[in-house]
């Protein structure tokens, strides 16, 4: 990895040759549970890493994760990573990934906010959308159904998506 | 069979060959634009981020500073 700084700032990487999660996900279809949890854990074991480092990435989303030449994943992008013990007051990340204490403008942690976007991360895997848009009380599936613990109501909510995927998955 | 003499590239003339060559636009973001390079010097493929002016020298260097 090199950095050049002239009329503008440019950083060479490491070329992953599959492209990014996203448009994997989206050409293609969903993952099937077996994949979709081989992935979660490589994105688990990469977040792992990065807060090792004592640091929090602070915008992780499918478009931010890219896939190698052998589709092992990759976190890309630290453009907002910031170091971890800090107690951030910004308001940062990516519409539908970013966690209720951010949106309500609250004092955050890197951390936490990084495991709440991972677990929407792996219910795109498997429904190629995300469960909510929003992180608040506008939001039923949410409101009504996470934050009052009514972990049953909310899966019978989605089912279809994830029905809708049951043939053809990856 | 005469061996031919080996042709030697004069040193002009490699100076002027770009190590770099720009492929293709692969995506982009609100900060920046990537691209892939082709660095001819070692025979690798490299994705080149190239910020904008919205990107602050700082927020380059911090993702640089996290990245290394």
């Amino acid at each position: 990895m090199q950095m050049y700084y002239q009329r503008e700032g440019i950083i060479s990487l490491e070329f992953s040759e599959n492209g990014g999660l996203y448009e994997f996900l989206f050409n293609n279809r969903a993952f099937g549970e077996k994949i979709a949890r081989l992935y979660f854990r490589q994105l688990i074991s990469g977040i792992e890493h990065i807060h090792g480092e004592g640091y929090a990435h602070r915008d992780l989303k499918p478009s931010n994760i890219l896939l190698d030449s052998n589709f092992i994943l990759k976190i890309a992008d630290f453009g907002f990573s910031k170091q971890c013990q800090e107690i951030f007051h910004d308001f940062k990340g990516s519409e539908g990934f970013r966690s209720p204490e951010i949106l309500k403008y609250h004092p955050y942690f890197g951390k936490p906010a990084d495991i709440f976007a991972a677990g929407k991360i792996l219910f795109t895997l498997q429904t190629r959308m995300v469960p909510f848009k929003i992180a608040d009380k506008s939001r039923c599936a949410y409101w009504e159904f996470l934050c009052n613990k009514q972990y049953d109501e909310f899966w019978k909510n989605h089912k279809s998506h994830f029905l809708d995927h049951q043939f053809g998955r990856i | 069979m005469e061996i031919e003499e080996e042709v030697k590239v004069p040193e002009e003339v490699k100076e002027n060959v770009p190590i770099y060559e720009r492929i293709r636009f692969l995506g982009d973001g609100s900060f920046s634009k990537v691209y892939l390079y082709k660095n001819h010097q070692i025979n690798r493929l490299e994705a080149w981020k190239v910020f904008n002016n919205c990107a602050s020298l700082e927020m380059i260097a911090n993702e640089y500073q996290v990245l290394q």
